[in-house]
Protein backbone atom coordinates (compact mmCIF):
# COMPACT_ATOMS: atom_id res chain seq x y z
CA UNK A 1 0.00 0.00 0.00
CA UNK A 2 1.43 3.46 -0.70
CA UNK A 3 1.40 6.25 1.42
CA UNK A 4 3.10 9.30 2.02
CA UNK A 5 3.89 12.22 -0.53
CA UNK A 6 3.77 9.26 -3.54
CA UNK A 7 -0.13 8.08 -2.40
CA UNK A 8 -0.54 12.05 -2.83
CA UNK A 9 0.92 12.09 -6.32
CA UNK A 10 -0.83 9.41 -7.26
CA UNK A 11 -4.44 11.22 -6.74
CA UNK A 12 -3.15 14.73 -8.23
CA UNK A 13 -2.83 16.42 -4.86
CA UNK A 14 1.07 16.93 -5.36
CA UNK A 15 3.09 17.26 -8.25
CA UNK A 16 6.14 15.58 -7.02
CA UNK A 17 7.63 13.53 -4.05
CA UNK A 18 11.50 12.49 -3.75
CA UNK A 19 10.62 8.80 -2.50
CA UNK A 20 8.00 6.17 -2.60
CA UNK A 21 7.03 4.70 0.97
CA UNK A 22 4.90 1.74 1.37
CA UNK A 23 3.16 -0.32 3.93
CA UNK A 24 4.17 -3.75 3.05
CA UNK A 25 2.14 -7.29 4.85
CA UNK A 26 4.34 -9.21 6.81
CA UNK A 27 3.57 -11.63 3.86
CA UNK A 28 5.00 -9.48 1.22
CA UNK A 29 8.04 -9.06 3.25
CA UNK A 30 10.21 -12.12 1.35
CA UNK A 31 8.68 -11.50 -1.64
CA UNK A 32 9.83 -7.98 -1.72
CA UNK A 33 13.19 -9.29 -0.51
CA UNK A 34 13.65 -11.32 -3.74
CA UNK A 35 12.80 -8.47 -5.72
CA UNK A 36 15.14 -6.67 -4.45
CA UNK A 37 18.20 -9.08 -4.82
CA UNK A 38 16.76 -9.72 -8.36
CA UNK A 39 16.61 -6.01 -9.11
CA UNK A 40 20.62 -6.09 -7.98
CA UNK A 41 21.09 -9.32 -10.39
CA UNK A 42 19.84 -7.16 -13.26
CA UNK A 43 22.74 -4.73 -12.46
CA UNK A 44 21.11 -1.68 -10.11
CA UNK A 45 22.90 -1.88 -6.86
CA UNK A 46 20.59 -1.98 -4.03
CA UNK A 47 21.81 -0.47 -1.03
CA UNK A 48 20.93 -0.35 2.69
CA UNK A 49 20.48 2.97 4.13
CA UNK A 50 21.44 3.81 7.29
CA UNK A 51 18.97 3.72 10.53
CA UNK A 52 16.99 1.18 8.23
CA UNK A 53 15.49 -1.48 10.23
CA UNK A 54 15.29 -4.92 8.77
CA UNK A 55 12.24 -5.73 6.15
CA UNK A 56 10.90 -8.34 8.79
CA UNK A 57 7.50 -8.67 10.17
CA UNK A 58 9.43 -8.22 14.00
CA UNK A 59 10.65 -5.06 13.41
CA UNK A 60 7.84 -3.40 11.04
CA UNK A 61 5.22 -4.24 12.91
CA UNK A 62 6.20 -2.27 15.96
CA UNK A 63 6.94 0.96 14.13
CA UNK A 64 10.45 0.42 12.51
CA UNK A 65 10.92 1.00 8.58
CA UNK A 66 13.62 -0.40 6.26
CA UNK A 67 15.07 1.93 4.24
CA UNK A 68 17.08 1.15 0.61
CA UNK A 69 18.19 2.64 -2.14
CA UNK A 70 17.74 1.19 -5.86
CA UNK A 71 19.94 2.55 -8.30
CA UNK A 72 19.26 5.94 -7.23
CA UNK A 73 15.86 5.65 -5.77
CA UNK A 74 14.97 5.63 -2.63
CA UNK A 75 12.48 3.28 -1.14
CA UNK A 76 10.97 3.17 2.61
CA UNK A 77 9.08 0.40 3.31
CA UNK A 78 7.03 0.32 6.60
CA UNK A 79 4.87 -2.32 8.52
CA UNK A 80 2.28 -0.88 10.87
CA UNK A 81 3.36 2.50 10.80
CA UNK A 82 2.56 4.94 14.02
CA UNK A 83 -0.64 6.60 14.27
CA UNK A 84 -2.06 3.63 11.79
CA UNK A 85 -5.66 3.11 12.21
CA UNK A 86 -7.28 -0.73 13.01
CA UNK A 87 -7.54 -1.32 9.24
CA UNK A 88 -4.23 -0.60 8.00
CA UNK A 89 -2.81 -2.60 11.21
CA UNK A 90 -4.48 -5.67 10.81
CA UNK A 91 -3.73 -5.61 7.05
CA UNK A 92 -0.24 -6.26 8.51
CA UNK A 93 -1.33 -9.59 9.33
CA UNK A 94 -3.58 -10.95 6.39
CA UNK A 95 -2.80 -14.34 5.33
CA UNK A 96 -4.67 -13.97 2.45
CA UNK A 97 -3.14 -12.52 -0.83
CA UNK A 98 -3.61 -8.84 -0.95
CA UNK A 99 -3.76 -6.20 -4.12
CA UNK A 100 0.03 -6.19 -4.90
CA UNK A 101 -0.55 -2.32 -4.97
CA UNK A 102 -3.50 -0.15 -3.36
CA UNK A 103 -2.69 3.49 -2.64
CA UNK A 104 -3.77 4.03 0.91
CA UNK A 105 -7.27 5.72 1.66
CA UNK A 106 -6.77 9.88 2.40
CA UNK A 107 -8.37 9.29 5.87
CA UNK A 108 -5.18 7.01 6.62
CA UNK A 109 -2.70 8.98 5.26
CA UNK A 110 -4.56 12.32 7.45
CA UNK A 111 -3.86 10.00 10.66
CA UNK A 112 -0.17 8.94 9.48
CA UNK A 113 0.75 12.61 8.44
CA UNK A 114 0.45 13.86 12.25
CA UNK A 115 4.03 14.86 12.49
CA UNK A 116 6.78 16.99 13.33
CA UNK A 117 7.06 18.32 9.54
CA UNK A 118 5.87 21.17 8.21
CA UNK A 119 5.56 19.65 4.89
CA UNK A 120 2.92 16.74 6.57
CA UNK A 121 0.32 19.75 7.70
CA UNK A 122 0.49 21.22 4.19
CA UNK A 123 -0.31 17.71 2.95
CA UNK A 124 -2.89 17.54 5.68
CA UNK A 125 -4.89 20.43 4.06
CA UNK A 126 -4.48 19.15 0.66
CA UNK A 127 -6.47 16.11 2.15
CA UNK A 128 -8.86 18.02 4.08
CA UNK A 129 -9.56 20.20 0.78
CA UNK A 130 -9.95 16.79 -1.00
CA UNK A 131 -12.08 15.01 1.37
CA UNK A 132 -14.10 18.04 1.17
CA UNK A 133 -14.34 17.66 -2.50
CA UNK A 134 -15.65 14.48 -2.12
CA UNK A 135 -18.24 15.70 0.38
CA UNK A 136 -16.79 13.31 3.19
CA UNK A 137 -17.23 16.06 5.43
CA UNK A 138 -16.82 14.63 8.82
CA UNK A 139 -13.58 13.08 7.69
CA UNK A 140 -12.50 16.53 6.51
CA UNK A 141 -13.44 17.70 9.73
CA UNK A 142 -11.10 15.08 11.69
CA UNK A 143 -7.97 16.21 10.25
CA UNK A 144 -8.91 19.84 10.35
CA UNK A 145 -6.21 21.70 13.29
CA UNK A 146 -5.04 24.94 14.30
CA UNK A 147 -6.96 28.57 13.79
CA UNK A 148 -9.19 26.39 10.64
CA UNK A 149 -10.65 24.02 13.37
CA UNK A 150 -10.94 26.95 15.75
CA UNK A 151 -12.83 29.16 13.39
CA UNK A 152 -14.64 26.25 12.77
CA UNK A 153 -15.96 25.53 15.93
CA UNK A 154 -17.08 29.51 16.45
CA UNK A 155 -19.18 28.85 13.38
CA UNK A 156 -20.96 25.77 14.69
CA UNK A 157 -22.07 27.01 17.64
CA UNK A 158 -24.19 29.50 15.81
CA UNK A 159 -26.51 26.63 15.11
CA UNK A 160 -27.76 24.56 17.96
CA UNK A 161 -28.39 21.28 15.64
CA UNK A 162 -25.13 21.09 14.26
CA UNK A 163 -23.22 21.64 17.71
CA UNK A 164 -25.40 19.33 19.42
CA UNK A 165 -24.51 16.53 17.28
CA UNK A 166 -20.81 17.31 16.89
CA UNK A 167 -20.71 16.89 20.63
CA UNK A 168 -22.20 13.86 20.55
CA UNK A 169 -20.27 12.27 17.62
CA UNK A 170 -17.33 9.92 17.33
CA UNK A 171 -15.44 12.78 16.37
CA UNK A 172 -15.32 14.22 19.69
CA UNK A 173 -14.62 10.97 21.38
CA UNK A 174 -11.45 10.75 19.05
CA UNK A 175 -10.57 14.48 19.43
CA UNK A 176 -12.21 15.97 22.33
CA UNK A 177 -11.77 19.58 20.78
CA UNK A 178 -14.77 18.94 19.36
CA UNK A 179 -16.78 19.13 22.47
CA UNK A 180 -14.80 21.42 25.00
CA UNK A 181 -13.91 24.28 21.96
CA UNK A 182 -17.81 24.98 21.45
CA UNK A 183 -17.54 25.89 24.56
CA UNK A 184 -14.73 28.20 24.97
CA UNK A 185 -14.31 31.91 24.53
CA UNK A 186 -12.56 32.34 20.98
CA UNK A 187 -9.20 33.48 22.33
CA UNK A 188 -9.24 30.39 24.32
CA UNK A 189 -10.68 27.96 21.83
CA UNK A 190 -7.54 29.27 19.78
CA UNK A 191 -4.98 28.32 21.98
CA UNK A 192 -6.33 25.62 22.48
CA UNK A 193 -6.06 24.97 18.90
CA UNK A 194 -2.53 25.39 18.84
CA UNK A 195 -1.69 23.50 21.66
CA UNK A 196 -3.79 20.21 20.30
CA UNK A 197 -2.07 20.69 17.31
CA UNK A 198 1.29 21.03 18.76
CA UNK A 199 1.50 17.72 20.42
CA UNK A 200 1.33 15.69 17.54
CA UNK A 201 4.62 17.87 16.20
CA UNK A 202 6.34 17.55 19.62
CA UNK A 203 5.22 13.72 19.49
CA UNK A 204 6.41 13.43 16.28
CA UNK A 205 10.19 14.94 17.39
CA UNK A 206 10.47 13.08 20.05
CA UNK A 207 9.72 9.84 18.17
CA UNK A 208 12.22 10.84 15.43
CA UNK A 209 15.22 11.52 17.91
CA UNK A 210 14.59 7.98 19.84
CA UNK A 211 14.41 6.16 16.46
CA UNK A 212 17.46 7.93 14.83
CA UNK A 213 19.59 7.59 18.62
CA UNK A 214 18.95 4.15 18.89
CA UNK A 215 19.29 3.24 15.12
CA UNK A 216 22.59 5.33 14.68
CA UNK A 217 24.10 3.42 17.57
CA UNK A 218 23.31 0.19 16.14
CA UNK A 219 24.48 1.18 12.74
CA UNK A 220 27.85 2.86 14.13
CA UNK A 221 28.25 -1.08 15.52
CA UNK A 222 27.17 -2.49 12.70
CA UNK A 223 27.25 -0.72 9.36
CA UNK A 224 30.65 -2.19 8.17
CA UNK A 225 29.28 -5.50 9.01
CA UNK A 226 25.92 -5.23 7.22
CA UNK A 227 28.27 -3.64 4.10
CA UNK A 228 30.47 -6.30 3.64
CA UNK A 229 28.88 -8.79 1.58
CA UNK A 230 28.18 -8.88 -2.12
CA UNK A 231 24.70 -9.14 -2.98
CA UNK A 232 21.93 -7.71 -1.31
CA UNK A 233 20.16 -10.83 0.44
CA UNK A 234 23.30 -11.39 1.93
CA UNK A 235 23.70 -7.85 3.71
CA UNK A 236 19.99 -7.95 4.29
CA UNK A 237 20.80 -11.44 6.39
CA UNK A 238 23.79 -9.41 8.21
CA UNK A 239 21.27 -6.87 9.09
CA UNK A 240 18.62 -9.60 10.58
CA UNK A 241 21.89 -11.16 12.71
CA UNK A 242 22.94 -7.66 14.28
CA UNK A 243 19.58 -7.07 15.20
CA UNK A 244 18.65 -9.97 16.57
CA UNK A 245 21.08 -9.07 19.23
CA UNK A 246 21.54 -5.85 19.31
CA UNK A 247 18.41 -3.95 18.15
CA UNK A 248 14.83 -3.99 20.03
CA UNK A 249 12.27 -4.62 18.24
CA UNK A 250 9.91 -1.64 19.21
CA UNK A 251 11.76 1.14 18.52
CA UNK A 252 10.41 3.52 21.38
CA UNK A 253 11.52 2.01 25.27
CA UNK A 254 8.78 3.89 26.58
CA UNK A 255 5.95 5.03 25.08
CA UNK A 256 3.66 5.99 27.71
CA UNK A 257 6.71 8.53 28.63
CA UNK A 258 6.50 9.59 25.31
CA UNK A 259 3.08 10.81 25.02
CA UNK A 260 3.31 12.42 28.70
CA UNK A 261 6.49 14.26 27.69
CA UNK A 262 4.70 15.58 24.26
CA UNK A 263 1.43 16.23 26.77
CA UNK A 264 4.06 18.65 28.91
CA UNK A 265 5.95 20.54 26.28
CA UNK A 266 2.58 21.21 24.29
CA UNK A 267 0.79 22.56 27.26
CA UNK A 268 -2.58 20.35 26.72
CA UNK A 269 -3.10 19.94 30.27
CA UNK A 270 -4.16 23.18 30.87
CA UNK A 271 -7.34 22.22 29.74
CA UNK A 272 -8.55 19.47 31.20
CA UNK A 273 -9.42 16.65 28.64
CA UNK A 274 -8.33 18.49 25.77
CA UNK A 275 -7.09 15.21 24.47
CA UNK A 276 -7.91 11.81 24.92
CA UNK A 277 -6.71 9.77 28.10
CA UNK A 278 -3.53 8.55 28.33
CA UNK A 279 -4.85 5.24 28.00
CA UNK A 280 -6.28 6.19 24.59
CA UNK A 281 -4.09 8.67 23.26
CA UNK A 282 -1.22 5.13 23.55
CA UNK A 283 -3.28 3.00 21.80
CA UNK A 284 -4.23 5.86 19.01
CA UNK A 285 -0.30 6.34 18.39
CA UNK A 286 1.62 3.37 18.81
CA UNK A 287 -0.86 0.33 17.25
CA UNK A 288 1.41 -2.15 18.95
CA UNK A 289 0.03 -1.34 22.43
CA UNK A 290 -3.77 -2.11 21.45
CA UNK A 291 -4.99 -5.01 22.97
CA UNK A 292 -5.54 -7.11 20.05
CA UNK A 293 -2.19 -6.32 18.66
CA UNK A 294 -0.22 -9.01 20.89
CA UNK A 295 -2.70 -11.75 19.69
CA UNK A 296 -2.18 -10.97 16.34
CA UNK A 297 1.58 -11.71 16.41
CA UNK A 298 2.43 -15.57 14.74
CA UNK A 299 5.05 -15.86 17.28
CA UNK A 300 7.41 -14.39 19.94
CA UNK A 301 10.53 -13.08 17.92
CA UNK A 302 13.92 -14.90 18.13
CA UNK A 303 15.77 -13.86 21.03
CA UNK A 304 14.11 -10.70 20.62
CA UNK A 305 16.45 -7.70 22.64
CA UNK A 306 15.36 -5.87 25.56
CA UNK B 1 -10.97 4.93 9.92
CA UNK B 2 -9.96 5.65 13.52
CA UNK B 3 -8.38 3.22 16.20
CA UNK B 4 -11.13 3.67 18.20
CA UNK B 5 -13.22 0.14 18.69
CA UNK B 6 -16.56 1.60 20.71
CA UNK B 7 -17.97 4.07 18.17
CA UNK B 8 -20.18 6.75 19.00
CA UNK B 9 -22.87 7.54 16.08
CA UNK B 10 -21.39 9.49 13.01
CA UNK B 11 -22.24 13.14 12.11
CA UNK B 12 -23.99 11.41 9.22
CA UNK B 13 -25.90 9.69 11.30
CA UNK B 14 -26.88 12.73 13.56
CA UNK B 15 -27.88 15.22 11.24
CA UNK B 16 -30.83 15.55 8.86
CA UNK B 17 -29.86 16.17 4.78
CA UNK B 18 -30.26 19.93 5.24
CA UNK B 19 -27.96 19.99 8.45
CA UNK B 20 -25.28 18.12 6.44
CA UNK B 21 -25.35 20.57 3.68
CA UNK B 22 -25.51 23.38 6.39
CA UNK B 23 -22.07 21.67 7.91
CA UNK B 24 -20.77 21.35 4.35
CA UNK B 25 -21.50 25.25 4.23
CA UNK B 26 -19.70 26.10 6.92
CA UNK B 27 -16.59 24.57 6.34
CA UNK B 28 -16.45 25.56 3.26
CA UNK B 29 -16.80 29.27 4.52
CA UNK B 30 -14.27 28.76 6.95
CA UNK B 31 -11.65 27.11 4.58
CA UNK B 32 -12.13 30.03 2.00
CA UNK B 33 -11.24 32.64 4.90
CA UNK B 34 -8.77 30.94 6.24
CA UNK B 35 -6.55 29.46 3.24
CA UNK B 36 -7.45 32.45 0.94
CA UNK B 37 -9.25 31.88 -1.80
CA UNK B 38 -6.45 30.88 -4.23
CA UNK B 39 -5.46 28.06 -2.07
CA UNK B 40 -9.27 27.09 -1.70
CA UNK B 41 -9.70 26.98 -5.15
CA UNK B 42 -6.39 25.09 -5.53
CA UNK B 43 -7.07 22.41 -2.74
CA UNK B 44 -10.46 21.70 -3.86
CA UNK B 45 -9.92 21.37 -7.51
CA UNK B 46 -8.22 18.48 -7.73
CA UNK B 47 -10.80 16.31 -7.94
CA UNK B 48 -11.42 17.90 -11.38
CA UNK B 49 -8.14 16.22 -12.91
CA UNK B 50 -7.18 17.41 -16.26
CA UNK B 51 -8.83 15.50 -19.52
CA UNK B 52 -6.47 11.65 -19.97
CA UNK B 53 -6.13 11.67 -16.36
CA UNK B 54 -7.72 9.05 -14.15
CA UNK B 55 -7.90 9.19 -10.99
CA UNK B 56 -6.40 6.14 -9.00
CA UNK B 57 -9.55 4.81 -6.42
CA UNK B 58 -8.79 3.18 -3.61
CA UNK B 59 -7.58 -0.36 -2.90
CA UNK B 60 -7.81 -1.07 -6.53
CA UNK B 61 -5.89 -4.05 -7.42
CA UNK B 62 -3.21 -3.75 -10.31
CA UNK B 63 -1.67 -6.63 -11.72
CA UNK B 64 1.62 -5.69 -12.54
CA UNK B 65 4.29 -6.24 -10.20
CA UNK B 66 4.97 -4.02 -6.76
CA UNK B 67 7.35 -1.26 -7.85
CA UNK B 68 6.93 -1.08 -11.53
CA UNK B 69 2.84 -0.01 -10.59
CA UNK B 70 3.39 2.29 -7.95
CA UNK B 71 6.36 4.17 -10.59
CA UNK B 72 2.94 4.22 -13.19
CA UNK B 73 1.53 6.42 -10.62
CA UNK B 74 3.80 9.15 -11.17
Amino acid sequence: MIIGGRALVARGLRDHTKDIDSCLTARQCPGMLAWLQEKESQGGKVRICRLSAPMHPDWLSRGWSCHVEVAGDRLDFFGVPFRASDELARRFWRVNRVPSVTIAPLDELGHLKRTERPLDWADIERLVGQLRVERKTEAALRHLFGLALAEELIRLREHDALRAAVAESQLAEDRPIFRLGLQAEPDELRAMARSEMRFWEVAGELRTIAIRRRAAGFWRRHGAAIDAPDTFLARHEILIAAARTDLPVGPIDDPAGMLATARAEAGVDRWVGLLPSNEKMLDQYFPAQRPWFAAALPSEPESPPT
Amino acid sequence: MTPTLSRRPSLAELLSPEELTLLEQTLDDVLREQWGPDRFEAYTRVGRLPAGLTPLPTATEMTEGPIESSRSAR
